[in-house]
């Protein structure tokens, strides 16, 4: 079978060392396995074939087969699946999967629906990339440390949203220019996983990092819905099975990776703020929930679904 | 020197099909122009727009970059039937030049051809992404694909006419390039 | 499959295609051939421009653009004759200098050499000079334009590789600096020998000080363009912008010598060289899709890393690829082409990406003063009515400096990472 297996082409943004490129590696060895071959997967790391915009036009027209992506990317497409990446929705990272599973979430389930009919694309699994964390060049304990002061947020309006609930102002800023936006101060602090925060040496330019873990940062790998249909039944329910072992195994890493990074971060002079040592977490819970439910008030059913899951 | 082409010929008194067609064509060409004044202008003014708002207004303009990057797509775009017209194109003419002068004609007429050719498929492309994409929209601003679009649509089919253009005038022999007078700087700088 | 379409590409553009269609018949034939959704080139050439860094390519060339029309490249001409008119070589080493002075404003090479350079050679010609001479130190000095910052192709290679461009920025000025040197002491020494006319003596310092006043916001402007950035207050695509501000608040109010027809034509010229570069971007990253499909910079980095590992080993080598698809390629398709499938394997065998980037583009600068496809030569021969024979020759001894500058750059990695590690 394997002389005319299907070939996948899988795109994404991420560069080598992060644990996405893990996940797509890993998924490029394990379904030609759990599918005797039928299906092969080609990995474009590193925004080969494209940004993220066209990774995402790519696998609705087919070009690229399937790819992973922030669920806010796919807001376009699907008006409020960006839910998922709401700031303090999930309890934990295992409570952020279960949301997520495309088999047995309802919330996901529905939002998929949606997905094939407008982008003709289906989620088929996902992966944990870890906890998104807050870095400055000082202590924060509560947004009031945060007024007025500029944020370096994606330029997405739900991190506008979320950045103004920190009490801060939200900045757009290149990543490949955060390191130098963070030293000459144009920006004093940003938030993402501490791996990105390792890799980008971002410690050489900023002193502490608050263990906020507001986003639960998981990321939808989805497929093109023409491609999909070409596979076999039996075959989509093993790749369904092979790719949910694999996002909890991301889990699982990205959760001890963050118990190694503390220490490592901690040895290369940053300091860790949690709600012992006094981080306000509350208060940054409640404002930036306030927040969320002006700007995005059709989220409300979505993230009380989201809440009652187990 | 292909780049910045020295005085093109000038379209004088010939009153052949070709120039009839640049009078015709003439009115559009003006028309692109100015609007890719317009676009470089709100280009240049986006970004200090967002220094001012920022620095001294502490207010971050969200979504200006998304506009100053839609601007850019738009003002290139538009401008590539210019830089085909006036022959302004970056291309390497000088292994062609030491053929004899009736190839040299021939690979004038090819290069039109496949010029034509090409731009026409790749705006038939831009119109098959537009119209997939109809639901679709840039995500800050919101910005629906078929305006996403459009200038690289027309961009394009523009393109695919000054190539045809230009292939009848190599047919024919006549002059290629059409530059406008504006585009003469008025003095010279003295030391 | 992938090879096949770099023939074909070589091949059109060989004949004399324009490097867009040479680009895109083959990319468009393979997409058809293989089935690929159609749509794939309308979406890609379009997004390839959809990037924030690049709005500063077009702002840039009409920060130059508006120089050339506004009378202060004349300012800087006469300034930089009170300074080293004196020394051996006399108006040649003005022109070597007044590139440095110039490139604080201009990102690109041809504007140094279309606006700044017809003032040269003129000035050059009238006081003695030949023809061929005056155009030879013109097109080689012009290549300090894209290192100093601003940089056209530094935010081009930023763009492509996701390298800072404020730091690849600051990573020119020594460079820069180092190879105007280079040229000057060789300049020095070919005056010399040749007794080539000089200024009679050194300026007093009223005479500098009544040069430098008209040519001190000139001089701001990098000061301007770097401070802002250093001190966090813009992007390199921010300053660009406010440097288009400043630049028509100087010569409007304070030069008092830019009109509206300078503004439209400046503006006219911006968008025709901006399209002509950036739609190459734009059909290479088509190409790139393609070349990335059929693994082709992945089996090449595999072959470069079978070679060496060793970073040194591993520049030379890229300097040799680099200088001799910069004699055929301009500098931008080169820097589109090469540039992804090298950083790559040189990055991971510990060659920092800022210092790659300053030698890549240094290296393809050179593609502008060397034949067969040498723009700045060809621009040159135009403006001072000469051969490109005699240009040649005359060119020819002014290659030394500037490979020497090409291996200083390359093997000391201190001259373009001290500045950026200022602030890493
Ligand atoms: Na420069
Ligand atoms: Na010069």
């Amino acid at each position: 079978s394997a002389a005319h297996a299907q070939n996948l082409r899988y795109a994404h943004v991420g560069s080598e060392g992060d644990i996405q490129h893990w996940f797509a590696a890993q998924a490029a060895e394990r379904l030609p396995e759990a599918t005797n071959g039928d299906v092969t997967v080609t990995v474009f790391p590193n925004s080969q074939l494209g940004g993220v915009q066209e990774t995402i036009d790519g696998v609705r027209s087919g070009s690229i087969s399937m790819a992973h992506h922030e669920f806010a990317s796919l807001a376009q497409l699907v008006e409020d699946i960006a839910v998922f990446n709401a700031p303090f929705i999930y309890r934990d990272g295992e409570h952020a999967l279960k949301a997520t599973d495309p088999r047995s979430s309802p919330v996901l389930q529905e939002f998929n629906e949606k997905l094939i009919e407008s982008g003709n694309m289906r989620i088929i699994g996902r992966l944990f990339r870890g906890a998104r964390q807050m870095t400055a060049k000082m202590a924060v304990m509560s947004p009031a440390d945060l007024e007025g002061q500029p944020f370096r947020g994606v330029p997405l309006q739900l991190w506008t949203t979320m950045i103004k609930g920190f009490g801060a102002i939200p900045t757009p800023v290149e990543v490949s220019e955060l390191p130098t936006a963070l030293m000459t101060g144009m920006v004093i602090g940003q938030e993402n996983p501490l791996t990105m925060i390792n890799a980008n040496k971002l410690y050489e330019v900023q002193s502490h990092v608050m263990l906020t873990g507001h986003m639960q940062n998981v990321l939808p790998v989805f497929v093109n819905e023409d491609a999909w249909q070409s596979i076999s039944e039996e075959n989509r329910e093993a790749i369904l099975t092979a790719l949910d072992d694999l996002a909890y195994e991301t889990l699982e890493t990205a959760q001890q990776a963050e118990k190694d990074l503390i220490a490592t971060l901690t040895e290369k002079g940053m300091t860790f703020i949690s709600e012992d040592s006094g981080l306000q977490l509350d208060e940054f819970r409640e404002r930036v929930g306030a927040q969320v439910a002006q700007d995005f008030p059709s989220w409300a059913p979505y993230i009380e679904q989201i809440a009652a899951i187990e | 020197m292909p780049h910045e082409p020295s005085a093109a010929p000038q379209a004088a008194a010939l009153p052949t099909t070709a120039l009839l067609a640049d009078r015709i064509l003439n009115p559009l060409r003006r028309l692109l122009r100015l609007a890719g004044l317009v676009i470089l202008a709100v280009m240049i003014a986006t970004p200090m727009a967002q220094v001012i708002m920022r620095q001294f207004f502490g207010i971050p303009l969200i979504g200006a970059d998304e506009l100053s990057r839609f601007m850019l797509i738009s003002v290139v775009m538009l401008a590539i039937p210019y830089t085909v017209s006036s022959g302004a194109s970056v291309r390497m003419e000088e292994m062609q030049q030491m053929l004899p002068d009736p190839v040299q004609r021939v690979c004038r007429v090819v290069i039109a051809l496949l010029g034509l050719a090409a731009f026409s498929f790749a705006a038939w492309s831009v119109l098959i992404a537009t119209l997939s994409n109809l639901n679709n929209a840039t995500p800050t601003l919101g910005i629906p694909y078929y305006i996403f679009f459009s200038a690289t649509a027309v961009g394009f089919f523009c393109a695919a006419l000054e190539f045809g253009l230009l292939a009848w005038k190599a047919v024919m022999g006549l002059p290629m390039y059409v530059t406008f007078a504006a585009e003469h700087p008025t003095e010279e700088l003295t030391l | 499959m992938g090879y096949l379409i770099l023939a074909v590409f070589a091949g059109m553009f060989l004949m004399g295609f324009p490097i867009v269609l040479a680009i895109l018949v083959p990319s468009a034939l393979y997409i058809f051939l293989n089935g690929f959704p159609v749509e794939l080139i309308g979406q890609r050439m379009t997004y390839a421009l959809d990037s924030f860094p690049l709005v500063a390519v077009p702002v840039f060339i009409f920060v130059g653009n508006l120089m050339n029309q506004a009378g202060v490249t004349a300012r800087i001409f006469r300034f930089a004759d009170t300074l080293v008119g004196r020394v051996p070589g006399g108006l040649a080493q003005v022109n070597i200098f007044s590139s440095l002075i110039f490139s604080g404003m201009s990102g690109a090479a041809l504007a140094d050499v279309g606006g700044l350079g017809k003032i040269e050679v003129k000035a050059m010609v009238e006081r003695g000079f030949s023809r061929a001479f005056s155009g030879a130190v013109t097109a080689a000095s012009a290549v300090v334009g894209p290192i100093f910052p601003p940089s056209i192709p530094l935010i081009i290679y930023g763009s492509v590789t996701g390298v800072s461009i404020v730091q690849l920025l600051l990573a020119g000025i020594i460079p820069a600096i180092v190879c105007v040197l280079m040229l000057m002491i060789t300049t020095a020494i070919i005056a010399k020998r040749r007794n080539l006319p000089r200024a009679e003596r050194w300026s007093r310092p009223a005479e500098i000080r009544a040069a430098l006043m008209p040519a001190i916001p000139a001089l701001l402007t990098p000061v301007l363009l770097v401070g802002g950035m250093l001190l966090g207050w813009f992007t390199p695509t921010e300053a660009a912008s406010v440097t288009v501000f400043y630049v028509i608040f100087i010569s409007a109010v304070i030069y008092r010598e830019l009109t509206g027809a300078h503004i439209l034509y400046a503006a006219y010229e911006t968008i025709k060289s901006t399209a002509a570069i950036l739609i190459i971007v734009s059909a290479a990253a088509l190409f790139g899709w393609i070349l990335a499909i059929e693994q082709i910079p992945q089996s090449f980095a595999a072959a470069l890393t079978s070679v060496s590992q060793d970073p040194v080993m591993l520049l030379l080598i890229v300097n040799l690829i680099l200088l001799i698809s910069g004699m055929f390629l301009d500098s931008t398709t080169a820097t589109l082409l090469i540039i992804p499938i090298i950083a790559g394997p040189l990055h991971a065998t510990g060659v920092d990406p800022v210092h790659l980037g300053i030698v890549a583009i240094f290296n393809l600068m050179l593609g502008l003063v060397t034949p067969p496809m040498g723009l700045s030569l060809f621009l040159i021969t135009d403006i001072a009515q000469v051969s490109m024979r005699a240009i040649l020759r005359a060119v020819m001894p002014l290659y030394i400096p500037l490979l020497v500058t090409l291996a200083l750059l390359t093997l000391v990695p201190e001259l373009s990472l001290f500045l950026p590690k200022m602030i890493r």
